[in-house]
């Protein structure tokens, strides 16, 4: 029997801890709901400094939905760089999966001479920072005609090789002879993938689209290096072109943006769970 | 539970997006509604065309006076302002009598004053003398007489020119004999200074023989008007001038005065009266009635039309830099009667306002005396910005344009509108010519919206 | 047969591979090769210069700073969220009801970065709320993202973002030491310390391994704060590699680029081939 805690001081501790590390989250969705004169307290120092600091009330004296109504009703290109962020990452998320899956499948089951170092290579430029190989891929795209077009970023996104690492830890702990016996039974390599690996693999799978959904949500450097035109901004570079001179209109679209990402998070939290377990488990 | 909360959390997931869908279109609906929608034109650069009209009247090139001799009566006038009259057409009339009378009174009054008064101007005077010690029988000339050289001025008297020569020869003769007694004696100082005297004697003794050989007579000593008698009849001539003759004289101002006066009278007498016109045209003043006395202005200005038609008008000072000299116009006098591309030949600043101006026209259908317009359009050097009236909203002479200014927005091309200021010079056509507008030829303008705009606001082209 | 079996196999998953493999190569590898081959010519004619790249790199002021900077914010930051997210990894490991709590610890990771960037500047800037409150008790306002204490706010911030997952991890290598043999060395009078060290400590390696990969991984991703907080020129103590590629990008500087990143590349390759084979060893 494991000895529970007392617990109180723990749990005091504890819940400190998780009110300073919710702290940020809570009052980028706390200051949207405040009405421009309140705001104006806490963003007009930022822009203006007069010798007045910034002041923050925790909770707006007169909650408005004003903020919101001029970033969701009188600002239709808001809606156009959430489209642009959804279509980028959905697009990304949906070939990266059906590129690595079968990728890792292979990691996971093959065994050819350089499969060790095709992996070693694969998980080399995982580690690599974005501008380490961002001049490449730039003379690559722009060799290609792709610049500045939604193509630019969706590609080497989607030809990544972080989704193939994830979900071969998925796949690698799928003991070997459930495969065999599948192909043994006549099945060739597609259908021991489809109705075996997949099945097992699900978490993996899941929770590889999870983090890359968190990831690519955010991304920034990919889209400000290869992206021009403004109108195909996704929404994380539309967030940092307002300034704190259009502070109300940055809150509400940042707590606009929180949206999904903690929807997804909400609903993958058990996968992202396991897939981070999982793949730490063997290294 | 777990699985409830998951799928609860897909079915909002999916509401979110629905919801975001709807709303893009929506928003998108809503903004679109509350842009204005413009139509937009460019900056047209042009030249003023600054139509400049000025009245006046056609008159004759030349404008001929008539002066009469003041101080007449008039009997009876002919024409008046405007009469249009011939050559040699009668004017008026004078009052003879009244003409003879003062011309007799002015003879006289010459007459009188070339007896007393200084009748000559200074000039050159010659004097002319005679031997002093005669006595003025008579004299020839009077004041103002030509005589020519050699001409007898005055008869000297000559039984007591006679008397005087015989008294100097018996003078003389008794003189000889004291000086040869003088000689005779040794003393020939005395002898020689009375030889001198007898000498001295002797030419004045010539002198006046020569003067009884010609009759007694002072002539001229040169051709000319004779100024001057400084002597009388019945005076004894002394050593200065008898006379001056004058080879060129002057007469002074008063006499001339006099003598043209009497020259303008006979003049007039000469037609019975009738003073007629020097030239053809329309009589463009006339100052005399029956009744009055000339006085001393022109009594008539005829403009001769045979000298050319000219317009002539007042240029106000606004206009003024608008015309030059050299400038073709047209000139236009009612009906139909216009002429083109007639040149400016003359702008001169009258004191006061304004610039007066002619222009010669040729043209048979504008008659003299009719009242004419300039009329002409000039184009100004400067190139203006101009602009359609809609484009402008004016106030004064200040005004106000929208401008669109195109940028990259996340929706794809933006507009969004600025206001500028500027100042109307005028209008041209059916534009604003503006000045300090600042802004670039290529940038587009606001012509119509259909709200009301301003600063900073995106807009939809149409 | 069994030969022909065994080579089918090996070919059998070539078309599985293909894909990832061919894309990976066209926009990662083949580029990078290129980029390498890059690295030793100039930026516009593409003669060959030898080293030159490589030493105008190395004479960077702003390379060894930015070097400087990654190093030391990585130095810094790995081992002191290893550090803490173990400490708060065991004391969770004694409390029930861990759910909610490893709930909000890994929240922050689902933030998107830009959507904060906004609150950062709130809280920290220079004219923000959290000199309000330094200045409302008196003291004078402190710089916080202007000075050198903006290293320390960069290091705050990935920690915030990365404490979940690490938690995570910790969590369930502690979980997985077997019960039993905490309970056999309970029984042999082991307090508390003596089980920590002893026993549950070496059966983390693994876990350490994952973590320090992974935390070293997301220590680049810092850029982002950085970037979008206090611009592409920030105060120097946050000045990083990836500022100074960016600012090469944009200024076309693209031979300096590739030297420099054939550089970094190099560095960390080699790091991950140490730590391998350390931990290999070790393993074994």
């Amino acid at each position: 029997m494991r000895k529970k805690a007392e617990g109180l001081p723990l749990y005091i501790i504890m819940a400190v801890l998780c009110t300073a590390v919710l702290f940020p989250v809570i009052l980028a969705v706390i200051l949207p709901f405040q009405a421009h004169t309140e705001l104006k307290d806490t963003l007009s120092p930022l822009v203006n400094f007069t010798g007045k600091y910034s002041r923050i009330d925790l909770l707006p004296q007169y909650p408005s939905a004003e903020n919101f109504k001029e970033l969701l009703v009188y600002s239709p290109e808001f809606y156009r760089v959430f489209w642009n962020s959804l279509l980028m990452v959905g697009g990304i998320l949906l070939f990266q999966t059906l590129v690595a899956v079968p990728a890792a499948w292979a990691f996971a089951r093959a065994e050819f001479k350089g499969r060790r170092l095709l992996f070693n290579i694969y998980v080399i430029f995982m580690l690599m920072p974005f501008q380490v190989t961002m001049l490449s891929q730039y003379l690559v795209l722009d060799g290609m005609g792709l610049m500045n077009r939604r193509l630019a970023v969706i590609l080497p996104a989607v030809f990544s090789a972080f989704p193939v690492f994830l979900i071969y830890r998925g796949f690698a702990d799928i003991p070997r002879d459930v495969a065999d016996s599948a192909r043994i039974d006549g099945a060739n390599e597609w259908q021991v993938l489809r109705y075996i690996g997949l099945p097992l693999g699900k978490s993996g799978i899941l929770a590889c689209v999870v983090i890359s959904f968190l990831d690519l949500w955010n991304m920034v450097e990919q889209p400000l290096t290869f992206l021009r035109d403004k109108a195909l901004y996704p929404l994380s570079l539309y967030l940092p072109t307002l300034g704190a001179d259009r502070g109300e209109l940055l809150l509400a679209s940042a707590a606009v943006t929180l949206i999904p990402a903690v929807f997804v998070f909400v609903i993958g939290q058990e996968e992202l769970e396991r897939g981070i377990i999982a793949s730490a488990l063997k290294e | 539970m777990k699985e409830n909360m998951k799928s609860r959390a897909v079915k909002l997931f999916g509401i979110f997006l629905g919801a975001m869908l709807i709303m893009t279109i929506v928003s998108r609906m809503i903004v679109t509604q509350k842009m204005p929608v413009v139509t937009t034109t460019g900056i047209k650069s042009e030249s003023i065309a600054h139509r400049v009209e000025v009245g006046g009247t056609i008159e004759a090139e030349k404008q001929t006076p008539v002066f009469i001799a003041e101080g007449l009566r008039v009997s009876e006038v002919f024409v008046k302002q405007g009469s249009k009259i011939g050559k040699g057409a009668h004017l008026l009339r004078l009052d003879e009598d009244y003409l003879a009378s003062v011309t007799a009174d002015a003879e006289k009054e010459l007459e009188e004053f070339m007896e007393k008064g200084d009748a000559y101007a200074d000039g050159d005077r010659t004097p002319v003398f005679t031997e002093s010690g005669l006595r003025v029988s008579q004299i020839c000339v009077k004041k103002g007489d030509s005589v020519y050289a050699g001409q007898p001025l005055i008869r000297l008297d000559t039984d007591y020119l006679y008397r005087k020569i015989s008294d100097m020869e018996g003078e003389l003769d008794s003189q000889r004999l004291t000086r040869d007694g003088m000689y005779e004696a040794e003393d020939s100082r005395s002898a020689d200074a009375l030889s001198k005297q007898i000498d001295e004697k002797q030419r004045e003794l010539d002198r006046y023989n020569s003067i009884w050989d010609n009759g007694g007579t002072v002539y001229s000593s040169c051709g000319g008007v004779v100024t001057d008698i400084l002597i009388k009849a019945g005076d004894i001539t002394m050593e200065q001038a008898v006379a001056l003759v004058s080879s060129s004289p002057e007469l002074s101002g008063e006499a001339e005065r006099l003598r043209r006066r009497i020259d303008a009278l006979k003049k007039a007498a000469e037609h019975m009266g009738y003073i007629n016109s020097p030239a053809g045209g329309i009589i463009t003043e006339a100052a005399l009635r029956a009744g009055d006395l000339t006085a001393d202005g022109a009594a008539f200005i005829i403009s001769d039309e045979s000298s050319g038609k000219v317009f002539t008008g007042i240029v106000p000072d606004e206009e003024v830099e608008y015309l030059k000299v050299g400038d073709k116009v047209s000139i236009s006098a009612g009906g139909n009667a216009r002429a083109k591309d007639q040149k400016i030949s003359l702008m001169t600043r009258k004191g006061g306002d304004g610039c007066r101006i002619e222009v010669p026209v040729e043209s048979d259908d504008i008659k003299l005396g009719d009242m004419a317009e300039l009329v002409t359009t000039k184009l100004s050097d400067e190139r203006y910005d101009c602009l359609p009236f809609e484009t402008v909203t004016a106030e004064g002479d200040k005004g106000k344009v929208f401008y669109i200014t195109e940028s990259e927005g996340f929706l794809g091309k933006e507009y969004t509108v600025h206001s500028a200021s500027c100042r109307i010079k005028e209008e041209t056509g059916n534009m604003y010519a503006l000045t300090d507008l600042g802004l670039t030829p290529e940038t587009i303008i606001v012509r119509t919206s259909s709200k009301k705009l301003a600063e900073g606001m995106k807009v939809r082209p149409e | 047969m069994i030969n022909r079996y065994a080579i089918k196999r090996k070919y059998r998953y070539l078309p599985f591979l293909l894909p990832s493999a061919a894309g990976v190569a066209v926009f990662t590898f083949l580029p990078f090769a290129d980029s390498v081959r890059r690295s030793f010519c100039t930026a516009v004619t593409g003669d060959l210069v030898g080293v030159n790249n490589y030493k105008a790199v190395f004479g960077n002021e702003a390379f060894g700073l930015a070097v400087k900077n990654t190093a030391v914010f990585t130095a810094v930051c790995i081992p002191l969220l290893i550090g803490i997210s173990f400490f708060i990894a065991y004391g969770l490991s004694r409390v029930k009801h861990i759910r909610l709590i490893k709930s909000v610890l890994l929240f922050p990771m689902a933030v998107p970065t830009a959507a904060l960037v906004l609150i950062w500047q709130i809280l920290f800037g220079d004219s923000g709320w959290i000199n309000h409150i330094i200045t409302s008790h008196g003291h004078g306002a402190v710089s916080f993202l202007g000075s050198s204490k903006a290293f320390w706010v960069l290091v705050g911030s990935y920690i915030w973002k990365n404490l979940g997952y690490t938690v995570l991890l910790w969590l369930t290598g502690i979980m997985g030491v077997s019960t039993s043999v905490i309970d056999a060395a309970k029984v042999d009078g082991a307090n508390e310390r003596q089980v920590l060290f002893r026993i549950i400590l070496p059966e983390l390696k693994p876990a350490l391994y994952t973590i320090t990969i992974i935390s070293f991984l997301n220590s680049f991703k810092v850029f982002r704060e950085a970037y979008l907080v206090a611009g592409a020129y920030p105060h120097k103590s946050i000045y990083l590699l990836q500022h100074l590629f960016n600012n090469w990008f944009v200024n076309m500087d693209l031979d300096k680029m590739a030297a420099a990143a054939v550089v970094v590349f190099s560095v960390i390759f080699a790091a991950a081939v140490l730590l391998q084979r350390v931990w290999d060893r070790k393993e074994v």
